[in-house]
């Protein structure tokens, strides 16, 4: 063969596709020996009238000021929750919505019933960049598998989305730790610990449990209510 | 009398083991080892020449990747659709169509194939997932449960699924007719019936087969390939809100777009 | 009101149009024609389903009028290079656009390039 036809060759064997290679390698397997199975839709235990049952966050005295304020005017406002048809990260993991953790090597992902979705990359990338990073309501989030719990860790969130109707919010410098690992065959369990010296006296810590669902159907629930929305401040 | 230790303990080691241990089993293993590995993200590739989603001339589907779609309309479809042109083509222009993905955030399937959108699959032996990122959801059920008796109709409708090799064959039902095939305002009736057949070309390349049959809209099956290819300046998708959209105000049944910076309430 | 615009008719063809745009009807902009304006960043709203820039140019008679022009979606824009504080309010900018046809002060952005000659974005994702 010349070296052109070998060149071509080898192209061609390349862009073609051998029946096994697509298939999931040993390596992912591998990994997914690993992994535990999160399979299911689970749903929020206890209240979700706030985020930590045991009460609001551990507020410093300016940002406690600012919140009996915001607490006073609340009700008169539009919860940015129904604002931007978005809890965010982290309302989402005391809110009512239901959701499906799908776990893989690279990532596991939580996807929520009114379209909210968490990825959590398990690929080893460190967070994105900082100049590509901007106040998001999910959060840049990365993890880490130890056993059987994953340990997230979100940053770049956006602040001033409530946490709860109450109208508790946070910075976007707020740090958030959490360790996720199901505690018995109907329970996940996510430990979660916010960090955020602007606005808190010391770290935030408290945790939520979810039980399995008796729903099989992730059904497609979007707000229904149209554009316009986001300009609107009061009820 | 002696104790049966030796039985408590393998039954206290066994409890132990099912409450903690934690990883896949053997079985789902096997079911994981005969998947195919999608992992990534798609999309359909940038709109060329001609290709974005313009409003067609009147009578005809002209404009955007649908426009190479031809449907395939009952007469009475076909009217509608026309006229639904011909209004379109006479808004002043201070005004755009009210495009669901615009009025209600919402694409559905399957026209988010059909959009600028970038997507991942998440393949598991129950279920294969695709998010697209304007956070559409897609969830393809193949652990063989059947479609629910009369499903809600949803934007992306109810779906199952199986593999054949490594090609996932979907159908989908229960699809909301108040959404847009195509950004001229196509639309499906509530019978519409879709199925799929998606498979890898190679490490860069995936397809769609789609099959839409709608016995009261069309006149026959239309079927078309969608082709996507993988992205590689991206390991990581992010996820959009459109409802944080300031600029879109309804008026008078019709979108129209405010250029000058919104103001935001004071206490927002 | 139709103001009449004194329009810079570039060479150059639309070539890269930005992902986000393609869910538009775009019988708003007026794809044939662009416009070209010096002016002064007021600022870079990073945000879904379109970012936008607010520029603030003067028109032929040396009136200022604040412009809002359409970008893509931040994820979009992202891969075609632009960063979520890639101009900063008061930034000189030059930008070409595809202007409203109905004359409001509005359009959708081509290219953007800075007082140092640097183009905005730009790049083609891959």
């Amino acid at each position: 063969m010349t070296p052109l036809r070998k060149s071509l060759a080898a192209a061609l064997l390349a862009a073609t596709l051998p029946a096994q290679a697509a298939l999931n390698s040993p390596q992912r397997l591998a990994s997914l020996a690993q992994l535990p199975d999160w399979t299911g839709i689970w749903q929020v235990e206890g209240s979700t009238a706030t985020l930590d049952p045991n009460g609001p966050p551990p507020y410093n005295a300016a940002w406690a000021i600012k919140y009996a304020k915001a607490k006073a005017e609340a009700p008169r406002l539009l919860d940015t929750y129904d604002r931007y048809c978005a809890a965010g990260v982290p309302r989402l993991m005391g809110s009512p919505e239901y959701f499906e953790a799908m776990v893989t090597p690279e990532e596991t992902t939580m996807v929520f019933s009114q379209r909210e979705v968490r990825h959590i990359y398990t690929d080893g990338s460190p967070h994105t960049e900082a100049d590509e990073l901007w106040p998001m309501y999910w959060g840049d989030s990365i993890g880490h598998w130890k056993g059987d719990t994953l340990t997230i860790d979100t940053i770049s969130i956006l602040g001033k989305e409530w946490l709860d109707p109450t109208a508790a919010t946070l910075t976007d410098k707020a740090h958030i730790i959490e360790r996720v690992r199901m505690t018995d065959h109907d329970h996940l369990q996510d430990q979660i610990t916010v960090i955020d010296p602007d606005a808190l006296t010391k770290p935030w810590s408290f945790t939520r449990t979810y039980r399995r669902s008796a729903r099989i159907n992730m059904t497609d629930s979007p707000c229904s209510w149209g554009i316009g929305t986001a300009t609107k401040v009061t009820r | 009398m002696r104790r049966p230790i030796a039985p408590l303990v393998a039954l206290a080691v066994l409890f132990g083991a099912s409450a903690h241990a934690q990883t896949n089993s053997p079985a789902r293993l096997a079911a994981f080892a005969k998947l195919p590995d999608w992992s990534g993200i798609w999309e359909m590739g940038r709109p060329g020449p001609g290709q974005v989603f313009q409003a067609p001339k009147a009578g005809k589907l002209t404009g955007g990747p649908g426009r190479d779609l031809n449907l395939p309309y009952k007469p009475a479809w076909e009217a509608r659709y026309d006229a639904r042109q011909k209004e379109y083509a006479a808004l002043p222009d201070t005004l755009t169509p009210p495009d669901p993905t615009i009025t209600v955030c919402s694409w559905g399937f399957p026209r988010m194939e059909l959009g600028p959108a970038n997507f991942e699959f998440t393949i598991t032996p129950e279920e294969t997932m695709i998010v697209f990122d304007p956070s559409e959801i897609r969830h393809i059920y193949t652990d063989g449960r059947p479609h629910p008796p009369n499903p809600t109709p949803t934007p992306q409708g109810h779906s199952i699924g199986h593999w054949e090799g490594q090609t996932l064959v979907a159908d989908t039902v229960g699809l909301d007719p108040d959404l847009w095939l195509t950004a001229s305002g196509a639309q499906l009736s509530p019978k519409a019936d879709i199925t799929e057949r998606w498979s890898m070309q190679d490490q860069n390349h995936i397809s769609d087969q789609v099959t839409i049959v709608d016995p009261i809209a069309f006149t026959k099956p239309l079927t078309f390939t969608r082709k996507f290819r993988r992205v590689t300046d991206t390991k990581h998708q992010i996820m959009q809100n459109c409802f944080e959209n300031d600029r879109e105000q309804m008026k008078g049944g019709y979108i129209e777009t405010i250029y000058s910076d919104p103001s935001e309430g004071s206490s927002q | 009101m139709n103001r009449k615009l004194k329009l810079l008719v570039a060479a150059a063809c639309v070539s890269l149009v930005p992902a986000a745009l393609a869910h538009h009807s775009f019988a708003a902009f007026n794809a044939s024609q662009q416009l070209t304006m010096h002016g002064t960043v007021v600022a870079l709203e990073w945000k879904n389903p379109h970012s936008w820039l607010q520029v603030e140019a003067a028109d032929a008679h040396g009136v200022n009028h604040e412009w809002g022009i359409e970008l893509g979606a931040p994820a979009a824009m992202l891969r075609e290079g632009w960063r979520p504080r890639i101009v900063a309010p008061g930034d000189k900018i030059t930008v070409t656009i595809s202007p409203n046809r109905n004359g409001s002060y509005g359009g959708s952005m081509i290219k953007a390039v800075k007082a140092d000659g640097t183009i905005i974005g730009g790049q083609t994702p891959q």
